[in-house]
């Protein structure tokens, strides 16, 4: 350190207390920000990668360089969905996935809902059905039914 | 080095004399220098240059970017069995994910008039300052540290802060912990040499309570 440094005195203070309304919008945006985030980090991956500058990848994306830089320092606040596939499919990337195994989940349920089964029903007595030899399900008059295991569609 | 953005304040019913104050330092380029600052560092640039201690921090740790290349510049510290050799773009999400719970209970402890026992003494010095301000109605102002966020389960951020008062605080800047002993660490060493630079400097203008503080400013 070379010598005592002196504060400037008579100074306006400023008001930066900003940051607490910021932070009200983070806090209720949690999710969109690391998923932003995610998204950004992957457009660096590629940047990287590929040996290119943020101007090469702002003209591959048809953005200007300065917004290529407000969204690789974290000023860029939210990432429309519509954007992040575009910015994708520019690139030969795919920059959201969503997961196959996913979607074939709710394609079970969505045919387990309309599964009909033959049986007798009674009040407190569950019931083996006779549609498969494996599916197995117990019911009560009045109540939800719930499956015991899962169908093989396959 | 400038004292005059007020980052959090509780007024009262006089106007030039706040209930609770909360204000950062900002360091000029000579400060910088002083303080041993590389010139190619991200406080020199554009983005960061003559922003407050406390903004300039929040961005920081909401930078990819720099949080990238902290981690390269860090991967001795961070290719640790300490941090589970985290990959960088997991250390990226955690810091950017975790900012916004600092930020959150900070503005609580701040709300709550809680620094006093949010913050603790930096060293055995300042332990002894708080404890003899505690038994004497005198009041020397001290350095301060406080834990916040986490990063792989660990708590890993500090904010930097000196007491003038139990009612005012200066915010003289926060880093990303590596390693236990921060003098281990290049980013840590040069919070705890910002710390003993504003304390002096604060000692040469004679500020040592928040009336002299707002005194010295035009608040």
């Amino acid at each position: 350190m070379k010598g005592l440094r002196k504060i400037n005195s008579g100074t306006t203070v400023v008001d930066s207390t900003s940051w607490i309304k910021e932070n009200e919008y983070a806090l209720t945006h949690q999710k969109e920000i690391r998923a932003t985030t995610k998204i950004i980090l992957k457009l660096m991956d590629y940047m990287e990668n590929s040996g290119l500058s943020q101007s090469d990848l702002a003209r591959k994306l048809d953005v200007s360089p300065q917004y290529i830089h407000k969204l690789f320092h974290g000023q860029e606040k939210s990432f429309r969905i519509e954007t992040a596939i575009e910015y994708g499919e520019k690139l030969g990337i795919s920059l959201i996935n969503i997961p196959e195994d996913d979607l074939m989940i709710y394609q079970e349920t969505s045919m387990s809902a309309h599964f009909s089964f033959s049986g007798e029903k009674t009040d407190d007595h569950p019931v083996k059905t006779k549609c498969t030899p494996r599916n197995r399900v117990s019911f009560k008059k009045n109540q939800r039914w719930t499956p015991q295991m899962k169908f093989n569609f396959a | 080095m400038e004292i005059r953005h007020k980052i959090f304040s509780i007024e009262s019913d006089n106007p030039h004399k706040p209930e609770y104050l909360v204000m950062a330092v900002t360091y000029d380029e000579e400060d910088l220098d002083d303080l041993g600052v590389d010139r190619t560092s991200w406080d020199f640039s554009e983005d960061y240059f003559g922003r407050d201690e406390y903004s300039k921090i929040l961005a920081q740790w909401k930078d990819p970017t720099l949080l990238r290349e902290f981690y390269d510049g860090n991967i001795k510290f961070l290719s640790d069995s300490y941090w589970h050799n985290i990959s960088k773009n997991r250390f990226v999400l955690d810091v950017t994910s975790s900012v916004i719970n600092i930020v959150h209970d900070f503005k609580q402890s701040c709300s709550n008039q809680e620094l006093y026992s949010h913050f603790e003494p930096l060293s055995k010095r300042d332990e002894s300052i708080r404890a003899r301000n505690e038994s004497t109605n005198k009041h020397r102002i001290l350095k301060l540290k406080a834990k916040y966020g986490l990063i792989l389960d660990r708590i890993a951020f500090r904010i930097y802060a000196i007491e003038i008062e139990q009612n005012c605080y200066l915010i003289t800047g926060g880093a990303i912990k590596l390693v236990q002993e921060m003098e281990d660490a290049p980013n840590t060493d040069l919070e705890m040499r910002k710390l003993k630079y504003v304390e002096d400097a604060l000692d040469a203008a004679g500020i040592c309570s928040m009336a002299t503080l707002l005194d010295y400013i035009n608040y």
